[in-house]
């Protein structure tokens, strides 16, 4: 059985055994003594004792009396308490999965298991290891073997994110009465019920914290995280060999950039750093990104306003048909029909006001929330007010003033511009030229044709799938991973960083390169250890156990040892 | 060790002169030249001392002539005699006797008290100094200058070797002021001092730390008179045969000098010297006051 020490400092009586042995062993410098009688003790013990040797062994009782004294009081100090072995105890381990925590993930087993015995004190253990990923399952369960089981293939790689989902779920698992570690890597304000355990220690870092393509061109920057000079060879590959090569002296807190053009005929390359403490943020994928191709029709009616062949020309990866076939988009400025644009490819439909009627100028036009308008502004929009006209059954209104929907969208995607160009100031208003784009974009989106793509690790993927067509599959650095139909939403890209593909079918849908690009994670100068609160361990501790049953004695033993030694001495002197 | 001057001899001296008035040395059998001492004998003085019967030969002046009235009987009558006695005053100069102040001071008013006794009883008085290793006799000019002791001399053994050669007078009283403090048989040194018929006193000044040293622990004992070292763990084992050895040093003396008449008093250097003086040399009739 293990004994709980709820005051550590307490051994510091402990000091007390040498020193006594010291003083025992050193305190006996023989006295010289003028005498007149030696010949008198010459005669009565002839034989001559030596003075230090002899001490040693006459006065073994009285150290032995003094040396259980400073015992006793020692164990009086240091509170022993005996835990209740009956009682097992829940902890549920949250351990941080930013990618910054893999620079420590060597030590992390051992210095938990360092951290958790005191609190554990031999009783029986119900630990549980989770991931503060959002989403992610348990890691493991079960005594304190349960944590290198749990940690064994645990390789963090997420950027900064919200623990508190997952340290409510370890709450829920461990009841009011159970004890929560969340282990991080860098000291912060602890949080109510739970204890904060860091395992991080400055590391210096130099990391690729962004990628820039501009035509054939491209550019990395490469950033010191350290606090003194780094040297840092790199490398520029595609396909498998090195196109360029070179060594970065950075000082700390310097940004260099590396930059070169794609090498003809390849359309990905990838550039890698010296391997560091942080390895994820060493290495970045870069593809040659291309664009979906927007087909857009514009009727005659149309092209007479301006503010279309600005939008177009405006707008990458846009090919202007001369006929509806094919088109992906169709532009149109005729009369409002009554049902609105039905069928057929994506619409963008202005409503031509035929009567031209002189009506009052109306501004103040007010947005409904919808992502083709959010945040946009309306502020000086001037316009006539349209006639008064029921929405189509399917319609969505997006631009409101009053009772009458200026702007609406339909299936299709459809959208319907009920304000006349020729009687506003549509063209010249920011909130309207960037609703049109955004809907071109969604337009462009819904295409199930190829793209490439640089994206960051894990963000959200946007894949035309069509339904019935199968599962999509992503391929990417760590291993294939199929989503159905239901949960295209979950659709992200790899937290892997690398190249990756997505594919329906046959049909591949996207090729991109997913790079780690939160910098939070990549900074380790801030990283700090942060052991467990000892107060909070011990009254945890505490908690769990019985006062020592002999304590109530122990003043007594003390008295009783004082006096016993004291008359020793007297009887002595 | 304790320094000391003629001026602390002369001190003590004039110190033990009022004492000396009061107590005077006795004596058992005073004999000598004609003198103003009763003696104990039959002399010539005025006092008489007993009757006899008168015998052919005796002095017809002694004759009694009360008693023959009286009795019929012929009675002669004794007389006292009139003496003046010998002193031979002997002073151990041993470092044991002078290596501290108290006990030193006791060692010097004893010497004094003896020596100034017998000088107010008109006693013949010599003095030797005796060292470990030989025996000077003194003057009655150097006591009085306080020139007659020399500083102790640290020689080892033979501490007994000055008291044999001190010549002692053949009726002096022997005074031997001396601690004892040797490892002699006590024969040996009582008997020289009666030897021829004398009569002797031996005074033994003692330290009470000698009787009861406060010694404990780890020591170096160093002899006063050898500068021969012991170190000696010092516990309550030891003291006791410590104790036990001294009390039979002095016993085994008190045997001596009562086998051989002689008398011995101890006498503290601890306290007052007149009340010293009466535990144990009043006591045995060594000192008694002039009456």
């Amino acid at each position: 059985m293990d004994l709980i020490v709820t005051q550590p400092w307490g051994a510091l009586g402990l000091v007390g055994l040498p020193i006594l042995l010291a003083i025992h062993m050193l305190r006996q410098r023989p006295q010289a003594i003028r005498t007149t009688t030696l010949f008198l003790l010459e005669a009565a013990s002839p034989r001559q004792l030596k003075g230090r040797q002899i001490d040693r062994v006459s006065k073994w009782m009285q150290l032995i009396l003094r040396w259980l004294f400073v015992l006793v009081a020692t164990w009086f100090l240091i509170s022993p308490r005996w835990p209740q072995t009956s009682k097992a105890l829940d902890i549920a381990i949250v351990v941080d999965a930013s990618a910054s925590m893999s620079a420590f993930s060597e030590d992390l087993v051992r210095e938990l298991k360092s951290q958790i015995t005191p609190l554990t004190q031999g009783r029986k253990v119900r630990l549980s290891v989770l991931s503060s990923a959002p989403g992610r399952p348990l890691m493991a369960k079960g005594g304190l073997d349960a944590l290198a089981r749990g940690l064994e293939a645990w390789r963090p790689n997420l950027g900064a994110h919200d623990s508190r989902l997952a340290i409510d779920v370890a709450r829920g698992r461990v009841g009011p009465q159970g004890t929560i570690i969340f282990v991080t890597d860098h000291e912060a304000a602890p949080e109510p019920g739970v204890w904060r355990l860091s395992v991080g220690q400055p590391v210096a870092n130099v990391a690729v914290t962004g990628v820039k393509v501009a035509g054939e061109s491209w550019q990395a920057t490469v950033h010191s995280y350290a606090l003194e000079a780094q040297t840092r060879e790199f490398k520029v590959m595609a396909q498998g060999q090195a196109v360029s090569t070179g060594t970065l002296q950075m000082d700390p807190g310097q940004t260099r950039v590396l930059s070169g053009e794609f090498p003809k005929g390849q359309e990905r390359i990838e550039i890698q750093l010296d391997d560091d403490a942080l390895s994820i943020d060493n290495q970045v994928t870069i593809i040659r990104p291309r664009t979906k191709r927007l087909g857009v029709y514009v009727t005659s009616d149309a092209q007479a306003l301006a503010a279309v062949g600005r939008l177009l020309a405006a707008t990458p990866g846009v090919e202007v048909l001369q006929h509806p076939i094919g088109a992906d988009l169709q532009i149109e400025w005729r009369a409002e029909p009554i049902e609105g644009p039905t069928g057929g490819p994506a619409k963008l439909w202005f409503v031509r006001d035929p009567k031209r009627e002189v009506r009052q100028p109306a501004i103040s036009a007010v947005p409904a929330p919808d992502p083709l308008t959010d945040d946009l502004p309306w502020q000086g929009l001037v316009f006539r007010r349209p006639p008064p006209r029921k929405l189509p059954e399917a319609a969505v209104g997006l631009l409101w003033k009053g009772d009458l929907a200026l702007v609406y969208r339909m299936p299709g995607p459809h959208l319907v511009v009920r304000i006349d160009p020729t009687g506003s100031n549509l063209d010249r208003n920011p909130g309207f030229i960037l609703m049109l784009a955004r809907f071109l974009e969604q337009v462009r989106a819904g295409l199930p044709r190829e793209e490439a793509l640089n994206l960051e690790v894990g963000v959200p993927l946007s894949i035309p799938a069509q339904p019935g067509a199968g599962p999509v599959v992503v391929r990417g650095p760590a291993g294939r991973e199929s989503f159905s139909e239901a949960t295209w939403r979950d659709l992200k890209a790899p937290q892997t960083p690398g190249a990756f593909e997505v594919f329906q079918g046959e049909t591949r849908l996207l090729v991109g390169a997913a790079r780690f690009a939160d910098v939070r994670e990549s900074d380790l100068k801030t990283a700090a250890p942060q052991a467990l609160p000892q107060d909070a361990v011990a009254a945890r501790a505490r908690a769990h156990s019985a006062p020592d049953p002999l304590r109530p004695y122990l003043g007594l033993v003390l008295i009783l040892l004082a006096l016993a030694s004291y008359r020793l001495g007297r009887s002595r002197s | 060790m304790d320094e000391f001057s003629p001026e602390e001899l002369i001190e003590c001296q004039m110190s033990i002169r009022p004492l000396a008035a009061r107590y005077r040395l006795c004596l058992q059998k005073p004999r000598g030249r004609a003198g103003a001492q009763m003696g104990k004998g039959v002399g010539a003085s005025v006092e008489i001392l007993d009757h006899r019967p008168f015998v052919l030969g005796d002095d017809p002046r002694h004759l009694d002539w009360n008693a023959y009235a009286r009795t019929g009987q012929w009675v002669a009558k004794t007389f006292r005699p009139e003496v003046r006695p010998s002193v031979d005053l002997a002073f151990d100069a041993s470092n044991s006797m002078l290596d501290v102040a108290d006990k030193r001071r006791r060692a010097l008013q004893l010497f004094y008290l003896v020596f100034e006794g017998a000088e107010r009883m008109g006693a013949s008085v010599k003095v030797h100094c005796v060292y470990p290793d030989r025996a000077e006799p003194m003057e009655r000019d150097a006591i009085q200058a306080g020139q007659w002791l020399q500083g102790p001399r640290g020689l080892s053994g033979a501490q007994i070797g000055g008291l044999a050669r001190v010549r002692w007078r053949q009726d002096a009283l022997r005074v031997w002021v001396s601690d004892l403090l040797y490892p002699e048989i006590p024969s040996k040194v009582v008997g020289p001092l009666v030897r021829g018929a004398g009569q002797a006193v031996i005074l033994v000044p003692f330290a009470p730390d000698e009787v009861a040293p406060s010694w404990a622990g780890n020591l170096t004992l160093v002899d006063v008179e050898s500068g021969e070292e012991r170190v000696q763990y010092v516990d309550d084992r030891v003291l006791d045969k410590y104790r036990s050895a001294y009390l039979g040093h002095f016993a085994a003396y008190s045997e001596a000098a009562v086998g051989q008449g002689v008398a011995l008093a101890r006498v503290s250097a601890a306290g007052d010297f007149e009340a010293s003086l009466g535990a144990e040399a009043v006591a045995l009739g060594v000192f008694a006051p002039w009456t």
